[in-house]
């Protein structure tokens, strides 16, 4: 049985896992922050939060983004960047869903509002990859500090 | 395979909590300092569009010019031909009780809400010949939804000053 202990290849695969997560997250907020308006669109283009904070999401986000990409590429403990980036991750999974299965017309704006469109099943992937990727970091952390 | 301790995982929740509001926080913060903050309360494209088309509506009527204006025979020609899209700004009622045969109804006093629902037929005629009429005489309905239109970026916009009672006094077909 796979063993998943912070030793070995898993170091590799974590610091691969890591570079890729933590550096994907700081971009992803970054592209957002220059467009709040157009970012809130986005958000808003999945019909599950009222408007009333719509805005207060997408200011927050990108910030959130940022922060918990920083903290798994380097910050103390990296548990919480890969905490973070789990539920960001799972909350953009539950999102897509829903809105692949009630038809909706979504921006994802996971890389920007202005990004050009990306196909929702290929962002559902990428982010139930991310999902994984953030357990297995956050589960080798846990040991290691144990 | 061994879970994480619950204390361990109970805490890291905690600190993931802390970071969102730390980051709510930072960004209505740092909204505040942008040139065009974010309105806290949101509106959808729609709303924006309609609250914008309301400001347009009462910006002050452009003036008129002969460039502007169309003759009743060009504008006779130019319906019979279909070489316009020609506009009614009156009020729906009277659009309803009798119009020029093919004029949309894009009323000054319901603007937004006309414009959003004949957008797709506007949006095509961007750069086409488009005549707007109201009730002749000194009615300012159609200079002003014209102005509108021309600050929308509609190119080629003029107004029929004869109005309703010119076309009828021709003796012109009428549409209910």
């Amino acid at each position: 049985m796979l063993r998943l202990q912070r030793r070995g290849g898993w170091i590799v695969v974590e610091l691969g896992l890591r570079t890729a997560i933590g550096l994907e997250f700081v971009y992803a907020g970054w592209s957002k922050v220059g467009d709040p308006l157009g970012f809130a669109d986005s958000v808003a283009s999945f019909a599950i939060l009222p408007n009333a904070i719509v805005s207060i999401f997408a200011l927050a986000l990108p910030i959130f983004e940022i922060i918990a990409g920083l903290l798994i590429l380097g910050g103390r403990p990296r548990r919480i960047g890969a905490a973070a980036v789990f539920v960001l991750s799972l909350i953009f999974v539950i999102a897509l869903a829903q809105a692949l299965a009630r038809g909706l017309d979504v921006n994802c704006g996971c890389f920007g509002p202005g990004a050009s469109t990306t196909n929702p099943w290929i962002d559902l992937v990428r982010n139930l990859f991310t999902v994984a990727g953030c357990a297995i970091i956050y589960v080798l952390q846990a040991r290691a500090k144990a | 395979m061994k879970a994480p301790a619950l204390d361990i995982l109970a805490r890291d929740c905690a600190a993931v909590a802390v970071l969102a509001v730390i980051s709510a926080v930072l960004g209505v913060a740092t909204n505040h300092l942008r040139g065009t903050p974010l309105p806290l309360s949101y509106q959808t494209p729609q709303q924006r569009l309609a609250a914008e088309l309301g400001e347009l509506i009462r910006a002050p009527a452009f003036e008129l010019s002969n460039f502007a204006t169309v003759p009743l025979d060009e504008f006779e020609a130019a319906v019979r031909d279909h070489r316009a899209v020609i506009l009614d700004a009156r009020a729906k009622t009277f659009y309803d009780a009798g119009h020029v045969p093919g004029a949309l109804n894009l009323s000054r006093a319901d603007f937004a809400r006309d414009y959003v629902r004949l957008r797709p037929q506007l949006d095509r005629a961007k750069d086409a010949p488009i005549i707007v009429y109201c009730s002749g005489g000194e009615c300012q309905d159609s200079r002003m939804v014209a102005s509108a239109l021309l600050s929308l970026g509609f190119s080629q916009v003029r107004i029929f000053t004869g109005g309703w009672p010119a076309w009828t006094a021709a003796g012109q077909p009428v549409a209910h």
